[in-house]
């Protein structure tokens, strides 16, 4: 393939972070409130207030069996607060903050709202590996839900070059990451750390999202590791049929350096798809 | 009608009018098996080999799921020496090691399972990097493996 054409692609693509919107202003202020474990429910409150329907949403998810047991239901975020946490809270503002984001992937996914429910999946795993390994959890489930937002970028162009990715893939060789950079001259980890930097995301996000299929770089810590490992596991469990499917290298250190042996992997499938279903009902808005 | 079979579920049925479907199979095993004569017909999506611990869902493994496809196909009539057995799933990440072959792991289960009490595998598509999508027409028995879009008879 030419390198005038890979060229030409690499910056047509990275065009095309300028035709994503911006991430909501609003869950942005909240998510930054919610670093405060003394919040007020009313800051929050005043943020959403106008937007009724958010409020609603984000306790439909706090309502989860993910979140919320059967201690009785979370009718407000006052209530919310104590019952869940401001740190849970967090993630569920970040969950609806970049909903319409994962949400608009068409180009990867084969199915209505695979990439949104995929993203989550990755990121209900992570919290439990980050638990296991005595890493940052919520850290690490923000970290996870975003690490592959490059692809709602290269998921645009994805279509133009079918034929020749197909090629490519029928090798049964090429990796999907180094099939991108072949054809488009560039990853949907390298748009992804493009778009977060862009968003003014913390570096820890900025990091996960260009090293998670590389964590044997030095530049690796433990998040990344972790953010690694639940990807891998995610696409083994089945809970994703994208494009890309699992044509990935599975780094089998990643989870020896963990410290994770084959057994707990088996047990993080296992309560990582349990925990998933628990999450999944309260993410679609058709019953409020 | 379209029946799903979800992810760890297992679907019977004895209606000509079905057509029985699973989606998403990663490493996961997808069995399909069909009684021509007695138009019965099943199918297991299974996501492990076998529990970490004690099954909470025995159709989430190939060691307790695969039987009960068998026995519920049984109970709708079904004979163990007219069935037509199909597989699909079982994909692997590159360069995978034991730790991650989860789905190696679900064919080694399935080939122990059948050699001890003597059934085979009429078609399967297992293996690669792929998910896979496998169907089962319930009028014919036909079944079907679908991958990156394509459909392809098995
Ligand atoms: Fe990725
Ligand atoms: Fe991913």
């Amino acid at each position: 393939m030419s390198n005038i054409r890979r060229s030409i692609r690499r910056k047509r693509a990275i065009k095309e972070i300028d035709n994503i919107k911006p991430m909501s202003k609003t869950y942005m202020t909240i998510a930054t409130l919610l670093d405060d474990p003394l919040i007020s429910a009313e800051k929050l409150e005043e943020e959403l207030k106008y937007d009724p329907l958010a409020t609603a949403e984000i306790l439909k998810i706090a309502n989860s069996p993910y979140y919320c047991g059967a201690s009785g239901k979370i009718k407000t975020l006052q209530m919310a607060l104590t019952r869940i946490g401001n740190k849970q809270l967090k993630d569920i503002v970040l969950i609806k903050m970049s909903e319409s984001h994962l949400k608009e992937e068409k180009g990867y996914s084969e199915r209505e709202n695979e990439f949104y429910e995929e993203s989550i999946a990755s990121a209900v795993f992570a919290k439990l590996i980050a638990q296991k390994v005595g890493e940052d959890q919520n850290l690490a489930f923000e970290c996870a839900l975003l690490h592959d937002i490059g692809k709602i970028v290269l998921g645009r162009l994805l279509a133009d070059g079918k034929e020749d990715i197909e090629k490519l893939l029928a090798s049964g060789k090429t990796s999907f990451d180094k099939l991108e950079s072949e054809y488009f001259g560039i990853t949907h980890q390298e748009l992804g750390k493009m778009l977060l930097k862009k968003w003014n995301f913390p570096e820890e996000f900025i990091k996960t999202a260009e090293l998670h299929h590389n964590p044997e770089t030095k530049e690796y810590d433990k998040l990344i590791l972790v953010v690694s490992l639940a990807d891998l596991l995610v696409k083994l469990s089945g809970l994703s049929t994208s494009a890309d499917g699992l044509y990935y290298n599975a780094d089998n250190s990643v989870a020896k350096r963990l410290g994770l042996s084959d057994e707990d992997i088996i047990q993080i499938i296992e309560q990582g798809t349990a925990d998933f279903l628990d999450l999944k009902e309260s993410l679609h808005n058709k019953s409020i | 009608m379209i029946q799903i079979v979800k992810i760890s579920d297992l679907k019977v049925s004895d209606r000509s009018e079905d057509i029985i479907v699973t989606y998403a199979l990663g490493s996961c095993l997808g069995l399909a098996i069909y009684d021509p004569v007695a138009k019965v017909g099943g199918m297991l999506h299974a996501m492990l080999p076998k529990p970490s611990g004690i099954a909470k869902n025995p159709f989430q493994y190939v060691d307790s799921g695969v039987p009960m496809l068998f026995k519920e196909c049984y109970a709708l009539g079904a004979k163990k020496e007219r069935l037509r057995i199909v597989a699909a799933g079982c994909a692997s990440l590159m360069n995978a090691a034991t730790m991650f072959e989860i789905g190696k792991r679900n064919i080694e289960m399935l080939n122990a399972l059948f050699a001890s009490n003597g059934v085979k595998l009429s078609a399967s598509m297992l293996g690669g990097h792929e998910s896979k999508t496998l169907k089962l027409y319930m009028n014919t028995g036909a079944t079907s493996v679908q991958v990156r879009g394509k459909e392809i008879q098995l």
